[in-house]
């Protein structure tokens, strides 16, 4: 019977020395991570200052956006490859339960399904992430308005208010677009220390 | 060098401990600190709508908080899935603990005399 124990220690620490439950630290998503945290708070940052005149104007600011969403967009992909492509499962009956909660419809067929696994949810969190950056892109274009401020008057007058991002919207999305990221960076941290040691 | 079964739980059960406290620790420092930035968010948005309503130069209409809800959803969302996936890498990280003292410790012996 010992010898048997023996046996199967022997196999487990020969055959199979490691488990992978999550995907890989990736120095790339790391680094991109910080970059994109780095550039939208500059850009909302700047919005705010700029709130009400030109340079605040949604129009004027959507290249700003489509550089953040390739940024994301290219962390997505890296993330895609190391996943199976499946999804994160834990995800699935999370950010149902948080949906119920929040009176939100959970988006059924997004990126995880009911076959993911644990290595998808890299994706996932970077998927949130551009997932924020659309709504603020809404905001700023339809929601947020302010008094004009040096704006020309065009022919049909003054135009009474203008898309912005106010002070205080920026701060708040901020708060919540950082907190996205973090999850994800924290994870990837997770990952490096480990693989460092 | 005798190696007995008490031997083999030990070690295993030491290095398990060790990797599995320092993933836990970051699940214990990260967690608590995000549910209370949720907690203060979401005031922050009906705050600032509240506001917007008494003089709509100040705060942000209903519309933009309906938004920033929605993004702290999101947000909320993310958190849990990375407590879990933090739980999951402590969880790993104490498996391949197990394997690796096993493996240092004993493989070369056991494969000796079996």
């Amino acid at each position: 019977m010992k010898k048997y124990y023996l046996m199967v220690i022997v196999l487990l620490t020969t055959g199979c020395t490691t488990v992978q439950f999550v995907s890989p630290y990736d120095e790339v998503i790391d680094n991109g991570l910080k970059e994109y945290k780095e550039s939208i708070n500059a850009l909302a940052k700047n919005l705010s200052d700029n709130a009400g005149k030109k340079e605040g104007l949604y129009t004027e600011n959507k290249e700003n956006y489509n550089v953040l969403e390739s940024k994301i967009e290219l962390l997505i992909d890296r993330a895609s490859i190391q996943s199976s492509g499946k999804g994160c499962k834990l995800a699935v009956d999370l950010g149902a339960k948080v949906a119920r909660i929040m009176g939100d419809k959970f988006p059924i067929n997004e990126s995880n399904t009911e076959g993911g696994d644990s290595y998808g949810c890299t994706e996932r969190l970077l998927i949130m992430i551009k997932k924020q950056l659309t709504v603020l892109q809404q905001i700023h274009e339809n929601t947020d308005k302010c008094e004009p401020i040096g704006i020309q008057q065009d022919e049909n007058g003054e135009p009474r208010e203008v898309s912005c991002l106010r002070p205080a919207t920026s701060g708040t999305a901020m708060k919540i677009t950082n907190q996205s990221i973090n999850a994800a960076w924290i994870v990837e941290t997770a990952k490096k220390s480990k693989s460092e040691e | 060098m005798e190696i007995t079964f008490n031997d083999v739980l030990e070690k295993m059960i030491e290095s398990a401990s060790d990797a599995f406290e320092d993933g836990w620790e970051s699940v214990k420092n990260y967690a608590p600190a995000e549910l209370k930035k949720i907690s203060s968010q979401i005031v922050e948005v009906v705050d600032n709508v509240a506001k917007y309503e008494i003089d709509d130069s100040q705060g942000y209409s209903p519309e933009t908080g309906k938004l920033l809800l929605q993004m702290q959803r999101t947000a909320t969302e993310g958190v849990l899935v990375a407590m879990s996936t933090l739980t999951l890498i402590a969880v790993q990280n104490a498996i391949n603990a197990i394997f690796q003292v096993l493996k240092d410790t004993f493989e070369g012996i056991l494969l000796t005399i079996l």
